[in-house]
C-alpha cells in the first residue's frame, strides 16, 4: 500500500509540474498558475474522470486546454483556473456524449471555436447549444469524424 | 501461462501502451467499457503463452508482462492463421443436409468470422452467437478458442456423417422432422440416435418403422437409465472402432448426447410413447 501510495503521489507530482510548465507559454497571455491552483484542477481531473468513467493513461487534458484556450479574448487571469476546470469537465462529459468518435484534438478545436466565437465566452451557453447539438448529431449519424466535422455540420 | 500472475500494476503499463494503439493516440483517455475490454485483451494473449516459452527463460524469474503479452498476441495470430488454414481445407467438404442452420453458421458465420476478428482490440469477441448446437457446447472459451474447438466438433460430426450415405441421412431427417431445414437441433445427433435404435432392432442403417417402435419400447421400459447408456455406449463404441478407427474424439464427442438421450428415453417410456423421439408429428 505504501509503495501504491508513492506512485500515486509521483504521477500526482508529474501531473503538477506538467501543468505549471505551461505557465511559460500562458504568461504571454497574462495567465499563469500557481502551485495551488495545479492542485484543484488536478484533482478536478480526477473527480471527473471517476464521474464520467473514464480513465486516462498519459497527462491528460490540461495542457492541451491551456495552449488552446490561452489566447482567447474572454479568459483572463481572475477566470482562468475556473474556465479551465469548466472545459476539462465538459471534455470529458463530451467525449462520452460524442461516443469517442472525436479526437482529443477535434473536440478541443470545437470547443474553441465555439467559446470565442457564437458563445462570446459563455460556458454554460457553449455546453447547453454548440455541444449537445454536436454530441447529437454524432449520435444520429455515427460518423467517423476525424477532419470533417465542420464541413458537415454547416451543411446541417 | 495464468494471467492472474500479473498483478494490474504489472499489466498497466501493457494496457496502456494498448490504449495509445487503440486510440491511433488521438484520445487521452477512453471509457472504462473500452479501459476493461482492453484488459481482458491483454490478460487473453497472455494466457495463451504456453509453459514451454516461460521455461526458456530463467526458471526463478517469470516473463515481463509485455513480453508475455507480445508472445501471447503471436500465439493468438498463430491460432487464427491455423484454425483458418483448417477451415479452408474443411469446407470444400461441408454438407449441411439442406438445414439452414447449419449452413448459415457453418459456412456463412464462420467464414465471416475470420473477416471481422478482432485479435489486437478484442480477442475474447467471439462475434458469432453460433447458432447450430454442437453436441458439446463450446461455453468455457471464447474468441479463437471458441471458433477452434467448434470447428472440431464440426468437423467430428462431419467425419461421422459423411460415412453415411446423403439419401439415408435426408430420408432420416424427413422421417424425423418434415421441417428439418427450419430447425435448430444437430443434425447428428438425430441420425446417431435412428442408428443406435436400429442396432437395438438389428437393422443396421435403416429407417426404423412402428413395428420396431413397439420393439424398442419393450426392450427400452424394462431397462434402467444407466443400463441404457452402457448399452449404448457399448454399441457406439463398436460402431467407432469398426467405421471411424477407433477415433476417440469422435467417439467421445458423440457419446455426450446419450445421456440426455436415455433421459429422454425413461420419460418417454413412462408417459408420452418412444414415437415422439423419432418422428415429430
Amino acid at each position: 500500500m505504501a509503495e501504491q501510495d508513492w506512485l500515486m503521489n509521483l504521477q500526482k507530482e508529474t501531473q503538477l509540474s506538467t501543468l505549471l510548465e505551461t505557465n511559460k507559454f500562458a504568461e504571454k497571455f497574462g495567465l499563469t498558475l500557481t502551485k495551488e491552483d495545479a492542485e484543484i484542477l488536478v484533482q478536478e481531473r480526477q473527480n471527473e474522470l471517476k464521474t464520467q468513467q473514464r480513465v486516462e493513461f498519459g497527462q491528460g487534458v490540461l495542457e492541451k486546454l491551456v495552449f488552446a484556450f490561452s489566447d482567447s479574448p474572454y479568459i483572463y487571469q481572475d477566470n482562468y483556473v475556473d474556465v479551465l476546470g469548466r472545459l476539462q469537465e465538459m471534455f470529458y462529459l463530451y467525449k462520452n456524449e460524442s461516443m469517442d468518435q472525436l479526437s482529443d484534438d477535434e473536440l478541443i478545436e470545437f470547443m474553441k471555436e465555439k467559446f470565442d466565437g457564437e458563445c462570446q465566452g459563455d460556458l454554460d451557453y457553449m455546453e447547453d447549444t454548440c455541444l449537445e447539438k454536436l454530441a447529437k448529431w454524432i449520435r444520429a449519424h455515427n460518423h467517423q469524424f476525424i477532419g470533417q466535422y465542420m464541413e458537415d455540420l454547416d451543411e446541417q | 501461462m495464468n494471467s492472474d500472475l500479473y498483478s494490474m500494476e504489472e499489466l498497466i503499463p501493457v494496457v496502456a501502451d494498448l490504449t495509445r494503439k487503440y486510440t491511433s493516440n488521438e484520445s487521452s483517455s477512453v471509457s472504462y467499457e473500452t479501459a476493461n475490454q482492453l484488459m481482458k485483451a491483454v490478460r487473453y494473449c497472455i494466457r495463451h503463452l504456453s509453459n514451454m516459452d516461460n521455461e526458456m527463460m530463467d526458471t526463478t524469474s517469470k516473463l515481463p508482462a509485455k513480453k508475455a503479452y507480445e508472445l501471447g498476441y503471436k500465439k493468438v495470430i498463430e491460432k487464427v492463421y491455423r484454425v483458418k488454414e483448417r477451415y479452408g481445407e474443411f469446407i470444400p467438404t461441408f454438407c449441411s443436409f439442406d438445414n439452414l442452420n447449419y449452413e448459415e453458421t457453418v459456412r456463412k458465420g464462420i467464414g465471416g468470422f475470420f473477416t471481422y476478428y478482432d485479435a489486437k482490440f478484442d480477442p475474447m469477441n467471439t462475434i458469432l452467437t453460433l447458432d447450430y448446437p454442437t453436441l458439446i457446447p463450446v461455453t468455457e472459451c471464447s474468441g479463437i478458442d471458441a471458433i477452434e474447438r467448434y470447428l472440431d466438433y464440426i468437423i467430428l460430426e462431419q467425419e461421422f456423417l459423411n460415412h453415411l450415405p446423403k439419401d439415408y441421412i435426408k430420408q432420416v431427417l424427413n422421417a424425423y422432422d418434415a421441417d428439418y431445414k427450419q430447425q435448430f437441433y444437430n443434425i447428428a445427433s438425430v441420425v446417431l440416435r435412428f442408428i443406435l435404435a436400429g442396432a437395438f432392432v438389428g437393422k443396421g442403417v435403416a429407417i426404423i418403422d412402428e413395428i420396431d417402435l413397439i420393439k424398442l419400447q419393450k426392450m427400452w421400459k424394462t431397462q434402467s437409465k444407466n443400463q441404457l447408456e452402457e448399452q449404448f455406449y457399448k454399441i457406439l463404441n463398436k460402431l467407432v472402432k469398426q467405421y471411424f478407427d477407433g477415433n476417440q474424439e469422435l467417439y467421445l464427442y458423440l457419446k455426450n448426447d446419450l445421456k440426455e438421450f436415455t433421459v429422454e428415453i425413461e420419460n418417454a417410456t413412462q408417459f408420452s410413447g418412444i414415437e415422439h423421439l423419432f418422428f415429430i408429428v
